[in-house]
């Protein structure tokens, strides 16, 4: 990692995104965000936020268009490189994707095991960040026999174990009550005074008008500054 | 005391829990079974064939047709003087004519026990035995027998191994050949059990992909697990081998074939074979772990 502080944290230049020989679902995004920063996505539903995210968190490649993440052109990396470089990528995704045979405490210490981590350095810091998320009692859980808020934190808990540069999370609070979004949001405000870049994809115009960052809108593949009044 | 238990470390993708993790085994099993068989017949007929070629290469006959003489009295002794001339030539260790009693064994299969005794133009036979490598000039010996005893025949029983160790180095070759293809069809069984368990996982795969593994540490989860079905399978196909040629020992000892490969092993042939579980196991991780990431690189 360079110790000079790039720019942006996240740049799009006139990104677009197609699937296979399909229309283009994303076109000539230009994004900048500021390192630290904290920023809402919002759209309608097929908008293609969960897209753009993907482009971020480097599950697929641009169209076309160019992608630098902390200063990194990431269309110029080596696979290897890649790999090293989205441990500085934490991402909440909108189905969990939790790993069902593993228990709590293995799929937050998962992240950690990948980057060759061993077993009992990353045990203090699992168990102190599912603790962080209110789950310490559930470490042996395996998560079919916890709530859809419970897998929320945990899912949230194995995005920050690695004390990520980026945040990404897609429709965090789509799937809990109202107390525990309250929750997650104190979560992400504490990440953000932290330093970390955060990047929220979400449907909720109170978690958007409660925390007041800036917004980036999607409509037609295309952002716009603002999503359009209620 | 710990300050809480620690949770039974898993494997992140559950390869162990597939229908094909235990089928697997028995496949690989049924081809370490076979590939041991075609290996230890390949090096028993070898050494086999070895020990026909050292016994007769250090040998040759001479025939002296029964028309070099008059009578049978002054055939033995044209024996005897051949046979004299031939010990002394280089490279002739002996050269001792068979006698009555040995030529009447040789032939009393087909002639029956008074094959000598009857009136037959039989010819007598000199056993030479070489000396050194076994190697002797035949040339140089055919042309002091045409000048001795025209008529005689020198048979260096060369041209009739050569062909017999020409088949039989075809059979070898041919039971080499099937352990390769029995390979071959283990490393596809392999892939495509790899393809299938990358279907069933490709998920948690992909999140592994995402939160920063690399294709080697991915790949290393199948290629463990292949490692471990492979030896399992291979030890299983070896251990059926092992009672397989037990049981054809014991049925070969009271033939007490002496033409017959020998099943009794070297301990170089023992390791090879007691190589063999390993060897699958190696090559079922090889093949996993190149499948596996031949595929990761469709990712991103």
């Amino acid at each position: 990692m360079s110790d000079e502080t790039p720019a942006y944290a996240v740049q799009f230049e006139s990104v677009g995104l197609r699937y296979g020989r399909g229309p283009e679902i994303l076109r000539d995004l230009d994004v900048a965000l500021a390192p630290g920063s904290f920023q809402f996505v919002t759209g309608s539903s097929g908008a293609g936020k969960s897209s753009l995210l993907q482009l971020m968190y480097l599950a697929r490649p641009p169209s076309r268009g160019r992608i630098t993440l902390f200063g990194r052109d990431i269309g110029r990396m080596r696979r290897q490189d890649l790999a090293h470089f989205r441990r500085r990528i934490g991402v909440v995704f909108q189905d969990f994707r939790l790993l069902d045979h593993l228990t709590a405490f293995e799929n937050v210490a998962l992240p950690l095991r990948v980057a060759g981590v061993r077993d009992a350095e990353l045990r203090g810091h699992v168990r102190e960040l599912l603790d962080w998320v209110g789950l310490g009692d559930a470490i042996e859980a395996t998560p079919p026999t916890l709530s859809g808020g419970q897998k929320q934190r945990i899912a949230i808990a194995r995005a920050v174990i690695n004390r990520p540069d980026l945040l990404l999370a897609d429709e965090p609070t789509g799937n809990v009550d109202d107390r525990i979004a309250e929750r997650l949001l104190y979560l992400f405000e504490e990440l953000h005074r932290m330093g970390t870049t955060l990047v929220i994809a979400t449907h909720n115009r109170a978690l958007i008008e409660h925390l007041k960052h800036p917004v980036l809108h999607l409509a037609d593949g295309t952002l716009t500054g603002r999503p359009p009044p209620a | 005391m710990s300050l809480f238990r620690l949770p039974r470390p898993s494997p992140p993708v559950p390869l162990a829990r597939d229908f094909s993790s235990r089928l697997i085994p028995w496949i690989i099993a049924l081809m370490v079974f076979l590939a041991a068989l075609a290996t230890v017949t390949a090096m028993q007929v070898a050494r086999a064939v070895g020990r026909w070629d050292s016994g007769l290469s250090g040998s040759m006959t001479v025939q002296i047709p029964s028309a070099l003489a008059a009578t049978p009295a002054a055939l033995d002794a044209e024996v005897k003087r051949v046979a004299a001339l031939l010990a002394a030539a280089p490279g002739v260790a002996s050269a001792e004519p068979l006698s009555d009693e040995r030529l009447s064994a040789l032939l009393e299969p087909w002639l029956g026990p008074n094959a000598m005794a009857a009136d037959l133009p039989i010819p007598r036979l000199i056993d030479v035995r070489l000396a050194g490598d076994g190697r002797a000039d035949a040339r140089d010996l055919q042309r002091r027998l045409e000048v001795a005893a025209p008529g005689a025949v020198l048979d260096t029983h060369r041209a009739w191994l050569d062909r017999l160790v020409a088949y039989v180095y075809s059979l070898v070759w041919t039971a080499r050949v099937a352990v390769g293809l029995i390979g071959a069809a283990a490393v596809v069984t392999v892939i495509f059990a790899t393809l299938t368990r990358f279907s069933i996982h490709q998920g948690a795969i992909e999140l592994l992909h995402l939160i920063g593994a690399t294709d080697a540490y991915v790949a290393r989860q199948f290629q463990n697990q292949a490692f471990r079905v492979g030896f399992l399978g291979g030890l299983i196909g070896l251990a059926g081998a092992a009672l397989t040629l037990g049981l054809l020992a014991e049925a070969a000892r009271d033939l007490n074939p002496i033409w017959l490969p020998s099943l009794r092993l070297t301990l170089a042939e023992g390791l090879v074979l007691a190589g063999l579980p390993l060897a699958s196991g190696l090559l079922a991780g090889a093949t996993a772990q190149l499948t596996i990431r031949r595929v990761l690189r469709r990712m991103m």
